[in-house]
């Protein structure tokens, strides 16, 4: 009996003593992003006799720990990074090379180009971020408030014009919300006080054929004075100044611009797959699944430009210290991670989109058709260029585009003034690239 | 016995008391200062980062970008910030030092509830900075609590402003700041006001003085050390003031505009946004500086009433 006990104890320390450890970094992905992360990992845990220690990061924090990290080599094995960050810590040179994770996964063709675009420094030959999740932006309307103003979401989200012509309808619409017996703006969108004002603008000024950066003679350097990007901005803006947009949804963020919707007040605005599972979940579990507005949602990708379709395509990577004592393990969970089954349940978890293209074809995905509307608005997804100081060009492009929204909200917004402040921006952006 | 163990026996327990603290001081203090002023001389960007404190030395590279180069990124703003915050500084001071005195006059005397009005005066000081900032985010948006006072209860103003755009950011600033910082005044002036001996009002009185004049002869010149010492607190806070902005303006991740952005978030922006670190802590030298010049100044007006009596 002792001698039993003594052995299953011996078995047992046995054991403790050769699982290893890999200790990862995320960001709140989920509603409670560390235990669905365990949840996540456990079968791999499992399978390998390995235990994965989770710490999950605020956003507000997140970039100050990584670069501390990569800075004193003390930190993690595995880290989450936003895709417009892996160029800049690329850059440091601090990245495990991840090309053999990558073929495992299939290689290029497994991701969109857009996607694929983000494991990597911009113009490098080596891969050191794994496509995690993606997070592209459509619109999301209400089928009740469109169906009453006489508004054909195909057409309205057609191009352009049509984008414009069925704000116009909407806001003539004298339709009001069954719960707040309150008429609908017609579009909200959050002005400068947001985190995500350049992803508002972006897929605008990509329409009509414009960019932020682009490369002139090997060179990068600013096009948002360009007078494509100026016409697809000052398209943009000017929705604001013609009243399509309230004002007061020009000092919300992007959180409060979500909970306008969810609460009723808006007829159509922009956002991420993320609210589609919210629309799901009760109000008592932070979703808006009884709201009037869950229960008439509908989702259209972003209208055509003069020059095309585009939305923002972001979402997070993960990457391999250098210094981790573990890489071969680590390779293994990233392999992992990287699956089509892992993909579909985080994607369940977090409400994100795979970034593995295979991944789409789970029926989690497919038999969803507001999902499904994500999965082709894909199709016309853009990322920003993996530049190492693409931080300072977001920066100092967030707070030039701020100043504009500025002068929506005083109805001063003209096309000369736009230029002045765009070419104000692209003088620093520049200054930045140099 | 020799000099040092004369000095030990007399002074030994005094430096053994004030040692722990001189060391925290030395540790947490003056040590990242002095690293922070050696940084300001090195290239140290996001490429150089990994080096650190070994990242290429630049002389006064950084200083000579910040102050003679008009096309640096990093001076985006800078003007504006230097405006905004000298008169920031101006404005809230002399609001919170004017109301802090007034109310410590009015607590001064007897007064029904004294006791619980004190209390309620100074709940906004026990009111973290950043909370201030946030809640006051969302009173000020136009659909928020004060536009809904003004227009829709007071009929006070015809249409809802947006307080939070344009000029009007500058209001939404100083009053969030003034609505924190006036109860410490007033705390601080009811606590002198207690030590002024009644004897001297008396006397006054006697002598046909007016309250005006009590107050002009009496009681500001007895409030003088208490002044200086209020203002050099309220400058030093408002010149380097940034938690109510930050988290007024979307948690930082929005830009305040010309009339909301101040030295310290545009520093902030412009190192941390852009990843110019030696630039960024050159700036704060200068900054550092330019507050020891203003510190100076302040010493030369009141040294005469910092003097012990």
């Amino acid at each position: 009996m002792w001698k039993k006990a003594l052995s299953s104890l011996l078995f047992l320390l046995s054991l403790a003593l050769a699982q290893r450890t890999l200790e990862v970094w995320i960001m709140p992905n989920s509603a409670q992003p560390a235990e669905d992360f365990k949840a996540l990992v456990a079968p791999f845990e499992r399978a390998n006799n390995v235990e994965v220690k989770v710490t999950v990061l605020d956003w507000g924090v997140a970039w100050t720990r990584i670069t501390a990290a990569a800075t004193s080599g003390v930190g993690p094995d595995i880290t989450q990074l936003g895709t417009t960050w892996v160029g800049a810590i690329s850059a440091m040179g601090v990245l495990e090379p991840l090309d053999d994770v990558l073929q495992a996964l299939g290689g290029q063709r497994a991701y969109l180009p857009a996607v694929w675009n983000t494991t990597r420094l911009a113009g490098s030959a080596r891969a050191t971020a794994l496509p995690w999740f993606s997070e592209l932006r459509a619109f999301y309307y209400r089928t009740d408030a469109l169906k009453a103003a006489g508004v054909n979401p195909s057409q309205m989200f057609a191009n352009w014009q049509n984008f414009e012509a069925g704000l116009a309808r909407l806001a003539a619409s004298p339709f009001t919300d069954p719960e707040t017996k309150q008429r609908l703006a017609p579009f909200c969108t959050p002005g400068k006080n947001s985190w995500d004002v350049l992803h508002n603008a972006a897929p605008w000024i990509w329409g009509a054929g414009g960019d932020i950066v682009r490369q002139v003679q090997g060179r990068w350097q600013s096009a948002l004075n360009s007078p494509e990007s100026l016409q697809g901005l000052y398209f943009f803006l000017s929705l604001a100044q013609k009243g399509y947009v309230p004002a007061e949804s020009l000092e919300k963020n992007t959180a409060q611009i979500e909970a306008d919707f969810q609460a009723g007040k808006c007829a159509v605005f922009a956002s991420g797959p993320w609210m589609i599972q919210r629309a799901q979940v009760p109000e008592a579990r932070g979703g808006f699944a009884e709201r009037a507005a869950a229960k008439n949602m509908g989702v259209a990708p972003y209208p055509s430009g003069p020059k095309g379709r585009y939305t923002f395509f972001g979402g997070s990577n993960l990457a391999l210290f250098s210094f981790s004592k573990n890489k071969e393990l680590a390779k293994e969970l990233l392999k992992y991670l990287g699956s089509p089954e892992a993909q579909v349940a985080y994607a369940r978890m977090s409400g994100m989109l795979p970034a593995l293209r295979t991944a789409w074809n789970a029926p989690e995905v497919q038999g969803n058709p507001l999902m499904r509307v994500f999965v082709q608005a894909a199709q016309f997804g853009r990322t920003y260029p993996t530049l190492a100081g693409w931080g300072g060009v977001e920066n100092l492009a967030v707070q030039h585009l701020g100043m504009a929204w500025d002068l929506v909200a005083q109805k001063r917004l003209t096309q000369e003034a736009l230029k002045d402040l765009m070419d104000k921006a692209s003088t620093a952006i520049n200054g930045a690239l140099r | 016995m020799s000099a040092w163990s004369r000095f030990w026996h007399r002074y030994g327990l005094a430096y053994l008391f004030v040692g722990p603290a001189l060391l925290g001081m030395l540790l947490v203090h003056y040590g990242p200062m002095l690293q922070g002023i050696y940084m300001g001389f090195l290239d140290l960007r996001l490429a150089t980062l990994r080096q650190y404190l070994g990242a290429p030395f630049v002389g006064l590279e950084n200083y000579r970008e910040i102050l003679f180069d008009p096309q640096s990124t990093f001076r985006t703003g800078f003007v504006y910030a230097v405006r905004t915050t000298l008169l920031y500084a101006l404005v809230v001071n002399a609001l919170t030092l004017s109301l802090g005195l007034l109310f410590a006059h009015v607590l001064n005397r007897p007064l029904f509830l004294r006791g619980l009005w004190r209390t309620l005066f100074l709940l906004p000081w026990v009111v973290p900075s950043y909370v201030v900032g946030l809640l006051w985010g969302f009173m000020w948006l136009k659909n928020g609590v004060i536009n809904t006072l003004l227009v829709d209860v007071l009929h006070a103003l015809p249409e809802k402003p947006h307080w939070l755009i344009g000029p009007l950011t500058f209001v939404a600033i100083v009053l969030p700041t003034v609505w924190r910082s006036w109860p410490f005044v007033m705390v601080t002036y009811l606590a002198a006001l207690q030590t002024v001996p009644q004897e001297l009002y008396e006397a006054a009185k006697v002598d046909g003085a007016t309250p005006w004049q009590r107050f002009r002869h009496i009681t500001w010149p007895l409030l003088r050390p208490v002044t200086a010492i209020l203002l050099l607190y309220g400058l030093l806070g408002t010149l380097y003031s940034f938690n109510i902005v930050y988290m007024m303006f979307g948690h930082g991740a929005g830009y305040p505009g010309e009339w909301g952005d101040l030295l310290m978030t545009n520093l902030f922006r412009n190192t941390f946004g852009m990843w110019n670190f030696g630039l960024g802590a050159a700036a704060s030298t200068l900054y550092m500086l330019l507050t020891l010049v203003l510190i100076l100044f302040w010493y030369r007006v009141f040294r005469e009433d910092l003097k012990a009596r």
